[in-house]
């Protein structure tokens, strides 16, 4: 029998409604005023209820009808008044009522309301019914501090309309939080519409998403509303927003942005109020710096983002969990209640639950099917999970997995170190006591495998990463001091959640927690944060993480496009590109680089290909050679960290002979201002295949094997800003001829800034071999026959950065080069310690008369264009820097200096120096009287650029030498 | 106070604790205008969130040759959320994020930026001669010049090329923007040092 309660201050209408609805079998209560009602309802509550809106007294029907609401949502209402106005009616009908009579009443319109009501009573019962059958009714099973600090973010941003990002592993209830946040949210009572983005055919998801008028399509035979209508005044969750297509990403973006849509076929727009929330078990943050996901729609997407721990993590959740699904499975079945034994429950709890939560509700259910009845055993549990018949966590994670037995052994030892951690909430001491081992072996241990106590006491993961384009660029004349200064990480951070203005509890220690706790710092003020992290996150710097490093490959380096265009599709990058080349030389002027590009990016695979012609701008605009030329290359990097990467390119470029001194930015704006080029140049024409392994931050090794032809090339006349009448320095006539060419080359940088290092080291080393049938040797060599050449040579540049005070530094530089075995170099190998020309900063060679070189050549030989024929080579140098200013001089604020967001600061630096090198001949015929120069200087470097002045300490009959380099000197 | 603090030249500022604290408290960086100024807070205004990244290191200075004895790294993105016309201050650390509030004017994220924060560095042990540097490069987030392109078209970046603005102050942005890459790119970077001291 249909209950109801009539609250109203009129004893006749209570008794005169009360009679006729008795009279059609309801049972009928009533209330006086509204604080009876109210106490009725909670002593028992109606199916429906009539309530008066004109009532005496402090609660009078709008009043009654908001506490109702707040505490009864179900509960449907049935206002009544004789004097109420329009806007009382609309008023109440906001506040939820569901239906208004006007007095006097007539009993078909009550018996009418009542039907109507009864009606929404029951679909709101079914509703509810089948939520719960779901699971979304948002409760949150679990009492670890994970999930307590999960619910506290749901409180704190359900009552708002922020965005929400919801990630975890599969089947840790992300739909679960959604739903929550739903609930608990002012939206409850709307819609609750729920998108599979997975799920939605590539083409289908504009339709899906925003509905389609009908004969839009083929196929579109009625009008369909989209989602984001379904959705209107409630909430949209978007499940799997990571399996979206790049297209449906942008129509996503432009719906949200602009909270209106269109639907397909349609040219009306139709304004909708959606509350977005998104879930994925994916890497969004990593999934933009790969280019799959759009960053603008991450951003939005991602305004508090909720990281899922996964039931491995949550502790003794599982028991909890295991007798909420047993519960579950007896209220929606016949069978008996499932009684667990001890035993049971700790093989349960012993699992590590990949499935998760999911998993664990399947096998619940599937132990209640299988269970006849009495108590679960550990065999009825073996039976389900075969995995247990030598269970233990390590053997569960190497049975599951394809991964090494390092790997393997690292995850079994991070799981061992978080489960004592969790166990000793965090305190590294009481874990490393668990463990039987010292404090000091378990942070070494914690540190190796990237683990922070915080990370493990707070155990609620969240997301946030930022990500931009390669700002590298690089120019025609000055190479920036860093061009692997990058703006990319990711940064999975973790816990808890609170208000502006609010101190964050437990959020503001750090990771070392045994030796700094200090929560009494600036940062806890106006904090909304989701700290901790993830075992595997980068926890060294925050804008650290390196791109894949470009494999190197003697001077046919990648070269970052001054113009880029790219257009993307999914995990496909079309672009054109557009470089200078980086250098302006006598013999190409300005060889413009371009061409298209593409790239590829995966989880594990990143491929990049680009496919340049070069044109070049010394008099001429010719294709053919030498005028024009071409730079392709294609590079696969791979593994995770796509650390390893192996690559191919095939060219025909300008190369210069010498390369360790001087950039080819510093040597192209000499050239392109002063009529000074200091290198020789050659043509180089083959294909060079490289492969490269990045063991580290710090270290990476090279190795590659080239077929390529060498050839002379004339120096032309290209235009220069002074001196421009002058005449050029010849182009050497090197050795020509065809070579196979290995090279095996290490890098190591432990420096601590690679713009401005202060202190580490930077070692570039490596070897050559080269092997050639028949090579024409110039004047110069001392072989001229035969022609067979085989030759081995190294190189190594050694740096070290050492601070003696705040503003003091003492920097030194050791390069060795030179022949190792076999045949005399060719000439394209050869070293000077000066460069071919009158070389700035290494001035051991100075100009006599026209002529330029004195490298380890006889005075007999020394003629304009003469290359550097020095077999070995040793360079030392030594700086002094001190700061000239306490500050960097700010330009900031200067509208002519400043470009984009940023302008230029300088830092000046006051420089004395000390060089000292030596080149030696090794072959008897042609003898060189080695001997040491050396000179001394100082000069002052403003970051921009540096001015120095330099004498010699071996000549000093040597006037004093005056120069600026744009880069610094080491 | 904001004004104030949006008018002044940008600075980097490191200051030590207080005496008796300097080997168990951390100190206070301060940076100082660093997004309010005119193109600056434009940029942002326009979605492109702007980055300071900062390092913070402990050197030790006992012996002659200094020697870093911690490093902690963390940025600070001041974002525009065009739906919620905000500014958003975000401070990023290695392990967490914070978002340090959302303010209505680009001065108000500024003075947000420009509060001294501690990071949490280990503090030198007691008797050792040490000191604190910090540096902090500024960088605006670039995108694909194809989008960006499409932006100017579309007019979503001031000015604009259809804007009411002259159409060749957008020229002249692109050339401005070629000129910085051909030079190799912008560079603002500031730096300081604290006194050296002994806890």
């Amino acid at each position: 029998m249909p209950s109801v309660l009539i609250i109203d201050d009129e004893p006749n209408i209570r008794r005169m409604v009360g009679a006729l609805l008795s009279a059609e079998g309801y049972d009928v209560r009533d209330a006086a005023n509204g604080a009876e009602g109210i106490a009725a309802i909670a002593d028992d509550e109606p199916d429906v209820a009539l309530l008066d809106l004109m009532m005496p007294g402090q609660l009078d029907g709008i009043a009654t009808l908001t506490k109702i609401r707040e505490g009864w949502r179900e509960l449907p209402v049935i206002m009544m008044s004789g004097r109420a106005s329009l806007s009382d009616a609309v008023r109440a009908t906001k506040l939820g009522a569901v239906n208004f009579l006007e007095k006097p009443l007539s009993p078909e319109a009550v018996l009418l309301a009542l039907g109507s009501a009864l009606e929404l009573r029951r679909s709101r019962r079914v509703t509810r019914a089948l939520r719960e059958d779901l699971g979304l009714t948002g409760n949150m099973v679990g009492s670890s501090k994970a999930m307590q600090q999960v619910a506290e973010i749901i409180a704190r941003v359900a009552p708002t309309d922020s965005r929400v990002l919801v990630g975890g592993e599969s089947g840790t209830g992300k739909e679960l939080v959604a739903a929550a946040i739903h609930e608990q949210s002012s939206r409850r009572d709307k819609p609750f519409v729920r998108v599979n983005c997975a799920a939605i055919p590539r083409d289908l998801v504009e339709s899906e998403m925003f509905g389609h008028e009908k004969g839009s399509f083929t196929g579109a035979t009625n009008t369909r509303v989209g989602r984001f209508e379904l959705a209107h005044t409630g909430t949209l969750f978007l499940d799997e927003i990571g399996d979206l297509s790049i297209e449906a990403q942008a129509k996503l973006l432009r719906a949200i942005e602009a909270r209106e849509i269109q639907r397909v076929g349609g040219n009306k727009t139709i304004s909708v109020d959606v509350r977005v929330i998104a879930a994925t078990n994916k890497d969004l943050s990593k999934a933009v710096t790969d280019g799959t996901f759009r960053e603008d729609l991450y951003f939005r997407l991602n305004v508090i983002p909720i990281q899922l721990p996964p039931l491995r993590m949550r502790g003794d959740d599982v028991i909890q969990l295991i007798h909420h699904f047993s519960d579950l499975q007896y209220q929606r079945s016949s069978r008996s209640k499932l009684q667990w034994s001890e035993e049971a429950l700790d093989l349960m709890n012993r699992h590590t639950w990949p499935g998760n939560v999911r998993e664990l509700a399947n096998i619940v259910e599937r132990i209640s099917i299988m269970n006849s009845g009495g108590v679960v055993k550990p065999s009825d549990v073996a039976a389900v999970i075969p995995t247990f018949v030598n269970d233990t966590k390590s053997t569960q994670i190497a049975a599951d997995s394809d991964k090494s037995l390092s790997d393997t052994l690292d995850e079994v030892e991070r799981n061992l170190i978080n489960d004592a951690l969790l166990k000793s909430d965090g305190s590294v001491a009481e874990a490393a006591r668990k463990l039987q081992t010292d404090r000091p072996n378990l942070y070494r241990r914690m540190k190796r495998l990237g683990l922070s106590a915080i990370l493990i006491s707070i155990s609620c993961l969240s997301a946030l990463a930022v990500s931009a384009g390669d700002a590298r660029a690089t120019g025609l004349h000055i190479q920036p001091n860093s061009i692997d200064r990058q703006l990319i990480y990711i940064n999975p951070i973790v816990g808890s959640i609170s208000g502006t203005g609010d101190t964050i509890a437990n959020t503001d220690t750090i990771a070392n927690t045994d030796t700094i706790a200090n929560t009494d710092t600036i940062t806890s003020t106006d904090t909304i944060v989701t700290p901790d992290a993830v075992p595997d996150a980068d926890t060294t710097s925050p804008s650290k993480q390196k791109q894949p490093t470009e494999p190197i490959s003697d001077t046919i380096e990648h070269i970052q496009p001054l113009l880029s265009l790219v257009k993307t599709y999914s995990v496909h990058k079309f672009g054109f590109g557009l470089t200078s080349g980086r250098s302006f030389n006598r013999v190409e002027g300005l060889p413009v680089h371009f061409g298209p590009t593409y790239t590829y990016s995966t989880e594990p695979l990143l491929i990049r290909a680009r496919a340049y012609g070069i044109v070049r701008s010394a008099r001429s605009f010719k294709l053919q050679a030498p005028h024009g030329g071409y730079n392709n290359h294609i590079d696969a990097f791979i593994g995770p960290t796509r650390s390893v990467s192996i690559g191919a390119r095939w060219f025909r470029v300008v190369s210069p002979i010498e390369s360790w001194n001087m950039s080819e930015p510093e040597n192209g704006i000499s050239t392109f201002l002063l009529h000074r080029d200091f290198r020789d140049w050659y043509q180089k024409q083959g294909v060079t295949g490289t492969a490269s392994w990045q063991l580290n931050k710090k270290a990476l090794l090279t190795a590659s094997y080239g077929l390529e032809k060498w050839s002379s090339i004339d120096a032309r006349d290209p235009f220069t800003i002074l001196r421009n009448s002058h005449p050029w320095r010849p182009n050497p006539i090197v050795d020509d001829g065809e070579f196979k060419i290995t090279t095996f080359n290490t890098i190591i940088d432990t420096r601590n800034d690679e713009r401005d290092p202060a202190v580490g080291w930077f070692i570039n080393a490596g070897y050559e071999y080269g092997y050639s049938p028949h090579v024409t040797r110039t004047s110069f060599s001392n072989v001229i026959s035969p022609d067979r050449v085989k030759y081995g040579r190294a190189t190594a540049d050694i740096r070290r950065y050492n601070r003696l005070s705040p503003r003091n530094q003492i920097n030194g530089r050791l390069y060795l080069g030179g022949w190792l075995h076999g045949d005399e170099l060719p000439l394209q190998r050869r070293f000077s310690i000066g460069g071919p020309g009158n070389l700035p900063g290494y001035d051991f060679r100075k100009a006599i008369g026209t002529n330029d070189g004195l490298t380890c050549g006889a005075v007999s030989f020394v003629a304009m264009g003469m290359p550097a024929l020095c077999d070995r080579v040793m360079l030392a140098q030594l700086e002094f820097r001190r700061e000239l200013a306490s500050q960097p001089y700010d330009l900031l604020n200067n509208p002519a200096i400043r470009i984009r967001s940023a302008g230029f600061t300088v830092n000046p630096q006051g420089v004395l120096f000390l060089n000292a090198g030596q080149g030696w001949r090794l072959s008897q015929s042609t003898p060189y009287p080695s001997r040491l120069k050396a000179d001394f200087g100082t000069g002052i470097d403003f970051g921009l650029l540096g001015i120095y002045a330099a004498k010699s300490i071996t000549d000093w009959s040597e006037a004093p030498n005056i120069f600026v380099r744009v880069t610094r000197r080491f | 106070m904001v004004g104030s603090l949006a008018a002044q030249n940008a600075r980097l500022q490191v200051t030590l604790p207080a005496r008796e604290k300097l080997s168990i408290d951390t100190p206070q960086v301060r940076a100082i205008g660093m997004v309010s100024a005119k193109s600056t807070a434009e940029l942002i205004r326009n979605g492109f969130p702007a980055r300071l990244q900062f390092r913070l290191e402990l050197w030790s200075a006992k012996n002659v040759v200094n020697e870093i004895r911690s490093t902690v790294l963390w940025d600070v993105i001041v974002e525009y959320d065009a739906l919620k016309a905000v500014y958003r201050v975000v401070r990023v650390t290695p392990d967490k994020a914070f978002v340090l509030g959302e303010f209505k004017d680009i001065e108000g994220a500024e003075a947000k930026v420009a509060e001294a924060y501690k990071p949490q560095i280990k503090p030198p042990r007691k008797g050792e001669k040490s000191y604190y540097s910090v540096s902090l490069d500024v960088e605006a987030m670039s995108m694909s010049d194809l989008d960006e392109v499409g932006r100017w078209i579309k007019g979503e970046l001031k000015p604009a090329v259809r804007g009411k603005k002259n159409p060749g102050t957008a020229v002249t942005k692109g050339l401005r923007r070629f000129v910085v890459k051909v030079l190799g790119g912008e560079r603002l970077r500031y730096q300081d040092n604290s006194k050296v001291f002994t806890p």
